[in-house]
């Protein structure tokens, strides 16, 4: 296996529920301008914010959607999410943005591990 | 990988993080994470080999020093809870 | 060795600062170096000098400030976190125009660069949510 690299970010809140996905979006982001490789995880609700067909914020609230299109410009291509997610949240890939890909059951101690930092929100 | 669960054994950081915990990872459990003492049935005691601490201090001031004792859990205390964080290089805090 | 910790959650809210605390005086008996506090989420609500608990509550804010008089550590506060939740230094008072401020040193205002440089430069960081 070779040396852990990279930032992990991984956001296990949903959108519209607390600040703490837009806020660890906002972390990857900044992260990747100071040229840092960075993934992110989506575990648990924080998977919700996944949703291909997700709509903009009900009045008064931003939509966290347009940040997470804005990723790949700042060269953040790995979306993650893990096959216990789908299944606890009831959730198909179909339903997900295209370009999310899905660690298998099981396979989450390896997969953060690769990473040689990693910042929980 | 040195794994700090804040949160009641049946929340969903506890859940997230039992997906995340590896074969050599320990796990510290405080704040109201040593709740998981009431439930010798949680999975995180199923692990096969991770370590699972309590926070002395937390253990202390939710009311479980008799259980934790009853049960023959591990505790430690401020100072060996940074202990764990040396022993460690990656931290990862559910809350 | 060096320390960094990230305090995500609100005082008397969240145990998370008083955790946070109590290891940071913990690490410092061991020997290590603490590099710096950052305050990130509603954690930002640690650095303000208005809070005012009953004289039976440790005061968070006054506690802060002690850790940094002990060991002189930056506490840094995210502007972006700090300015959505009303947390504003003098000099950003000014630039909203606003009446009043209740960010001081040795609490400072600080981008998110400086989370992820605590976080490359210390051995350990530590989160407390």
């Amino acid at each position: 296996m070779s040396e852990p690299s990279g930032l992990l970010v991984i956001i296990r809140h949903a959108p519209y529920a607390t600040n703490l996905l837009r806020e660890g979006l906002d972390t990857a982001l900044v992260a990747a301008a100071f040229g840092q490789s960075v993934d992110l995880l989506f575990l648990g609700q924080g998977a919700m914010a996944l949703l291909d067909e997700q709509g903009e914020g009900a009045p008064g609230q931003k939509a966290t959607r347009p940040t997470l299109d804005m990723l790949e410009m700042y060269d953040i291509e790995g979306l993650w999410t893990s096959q216990e997610t789908l299944q606890v949240l009831g959730l198909k890939p179909s339903c997900l943005m295209g370009n999310v890909r899905i660690v298998d059951a099981q396979g989450l101690p390896d997969f953060i591990a690769t990473y040689s930092q990693v910042l929980n929100f | 990988m040195l794994h700090i669960l804040t949160k009641a054994p049946n929340s969903d950081a506890a859940q997230q993080m039992l997906q995340a915990v590896g074969d050599d990872d320990a796990i510290v459990l405080t704040e109201a994470g040593v709740q998981a003492a009431l439930h010798r049935e949680w999975a995180g005691f199923q692990l096969p080999s991770a370590r699972i601490y309590l926070l002395a201090e937390d253990v202390t001031a939710w009311g479980l020093d008799e259980i934790v004792m009853d049960q023959a859990l591990t505790i430690v205390d401020m100072d060996g809870f940074v202990a764990l964080t040396e022993q460690h290089v990656q931290t990862l805090t559910w809350y | 060795m060096e320390y960094g910790l990230l305090v995500m959650g609100a005082p008397y809210t969240s145990p998370a600062p008083h955790s946070a605390l109590r290891f940071a005086h913990a690490l410092l008996a061991r020997g290590h170096q603490l590099a710096g506090v950052f305050f990130y989420h509603e954690g930002v609500h640690n650095a303000s000098t208005l809070m005012a608990p009953p004289q039976d509550e440790l005061n968070l804010h006054k506690a802060w400030v002690e850790l940094h008089n002990i060991c002189q550590v930056p506490l840094d506060v995210c502007i972006a976190a700090a300015l959505r939740r009303g947390i504003m230094s003098e000099a950003e008072a000014k630039r909203h125009g606003r009446a009043s401020f209740n960010l001081e040193a040795p609490f400072e205002l600080t981008g998110l660069g400086q989370l992820l440089t605590l976080q490359q430069r210390c051995d350990r960081l530590i989160t407390f949510g």
